[in-house]
């Protein structure tokens, strides 16, 4: 493809995805730092990859393009072993400071980021975009049941990955006192 | 965590609206990376890149030439809101508009027996994507290599052996060395690649904020000045053919060097001798 026919399609997916990525990446950062990276990472995604985003799973791509860039936006703000940041004294003040549930949540978006690539997928369509299962099932290119599989076990990875989050905060603040 | 706190997280976060300043600053960074993708040109895999990597020294241009794109395609490798940090943007419009650039390389690698080897090169890259690579080991000119896209054309001259070999490129090849002798057209392969932030530092008394990325089976290290936004070091480790290990580091840079044209013309001595192509 030439270089002004990927323009072009670029111009045409920017368009018609824009606002679902914005919304989407929104949900998963909750940050406006992570949200911008997460954007630039998943536009330069979509124009790397833009001869595969032309046909009728473009939907199912973008989401892995979408997903990917919000892992590595999160990845570079807490680390890349998904460890806390060199001072993690100063993640659990900011977050002390927070009401427990924007803590929680906040914890939830960063366990979504290290998700595996399906299992985020999954739980991006069925609760950040409530979408029914038959449609993330399209997406996934699986059956209904195998996309309630996939959700299911997202959710069960995500509770996994929280309470060790929390273990860990715990082990922190007995370490404080 | 209790089984509903989760799902009513989850349902809360998909609730969430997007804040209309979201909204815009998604438009900005849309728009801007558009402008950006209208003034590159297309992304092609190398036939020169195979050709020139087939010896060692140049090896080593190649990699100067892809490190020299990263650290143009800094543009959209980092939002900061605070304005606290290095601004990425600026890195891409300065160099950018830089018309040529010099700076030095120095590699130290193992050779195929254990011994240490140290390569040392000056490059320079003018505006019409001429570049010369001037490399010494111990402190002696070992390789003067010439490329030239315009002319379809690159020369390799060993003055020690005076002895030089030259080449022609097809129209493909030309094409696609021209685009690796323009380090701005890989910026949207090497931004889609990984990369993490690496914090502040000191590089000879300059305040540098830096990132890692990997590259193949190297990784990638880039300082850049937090007061100017100019790259100043570039770093790499990592493996040069199967098993060597490597460290490189580019600097001295020079974003805007006057360079005398005459640098980039081989001018080869009568008493030297055609050789081929390895």
């Amino acid at each position: 493809m030439r270089h002004d026919e990927r323009i072009e399609v670029f111009d045409r997916l920017r368009a018609k995805y824009l606002p679902f990525l914005t919304a989407v990446l929104w949900r998963l950062a909750g940050d406006r730092e992570i949200f911008g990276e997460a954007m630039q990472y998943t536009l330069l995604g979509m124009w790397r990859h833009v001869e595969k985003l032309e046909g009728a799973g473009a939907g199912g791509y973008l989401y892995r393009i979408a997903l990917s860039a919000n892992s590595r936006a999160w990845r570079n703000r807490i680390g890349r072993d998904g460890q806390m940041p060199s001072a993690p004294e100063g993640f659990f003040e900011e977050a002390g400071r927070e009401s427990d549930r924007a803590e929680l949540r906040r914890a939830v978006r960063r366990a979504i980021a290290s998700l595996p690539a399906k299992q985020g997928r999954a739980i991006v369509m069925r609760y950040l975009e409530q979408q029914d299962y038959p449609a993330i099932a399209t997406v996934l290119g699986c059956s209904e049941a195998t996309a309630r599989s996939h959700v299911s076990k997202a959710v069960a990875a995500l509770r996994h990955r929280l309470v060790v989050q929390m273990q860990m905060k715990q082990d922190w603040d007995d370490g404080e006192k | 965590m209790a089984k509903n706190d989760l799902h009513r997280i989850l349902d809360d976060l998909g609730g969430e609206e997007t804040p209309e300043d979201v909204r815009r600053m998604a438009e900005q960074i849309a728009g801007r990376i558009r402008h950006d993708l209208s003034r590159t040109t297309q992304q092609k895999h190398s036939i020169w890149r195979e050709h020139i990597m087939r010896n060692r020294m140049a090896q080593l241009a190649v990699a100067a030439t892809i490190i020299a794109a990263v650290s143009i395609g800094l543009y959209h490798l980092g939002v900061s809101p605070g304005g606290t940090s290095v601004v990425w943007g600026d890195v891409l419009t300065k160099v950018e508009n830089a018309p040529t650039v010099t700076y030095k390389v120095r590699l130290t690698m193992n050779d195929p027996q254990g011994r240490q080897v140290v390569d040392e090169s000056d490059v320079y890259v003018d505006q019409r994507q001429r570049c010369r690579v001037d490399s010494y080991v111990d402190g002696r000119l070992h390789t003067i290599k010439y490329l030239a896209p315009a002319r379809k054309a690159f020369v390799m001259v060993q003055p020690q052996l005076k002895r030089y070999m030259e080449g022609t490129l097809s129209d493909t090849e030309a094409a696609e060395m021209l685009e690796q002798q323009d380090p701005r057209r890989f910026c949207p392969q090497v931004l889609a690649g990984d990369y993490s932030k690496l914090g502040r530092s000191e590089i000879d008394g300059i305040e540098v904020e830096g990132i890692e990325a990997p590259l193949e089976n190297q990784t990638l290290h880039l300082w850049v000045d937090v007061k100017t936004n100019w790259p100043v070091r570039i770093e790499v480790d990592g493996k040069v053919g199967q098993h060597r290990s490597s460290h490189m580091v580019m600097d001295h840079f020079q974003w805007d060097a006057e360079i005398d044209p005459a640098l980039f013309e081989p001018n080869i001595p009568d008493d030297y001798t055609l050789s081929g192509p390895r």
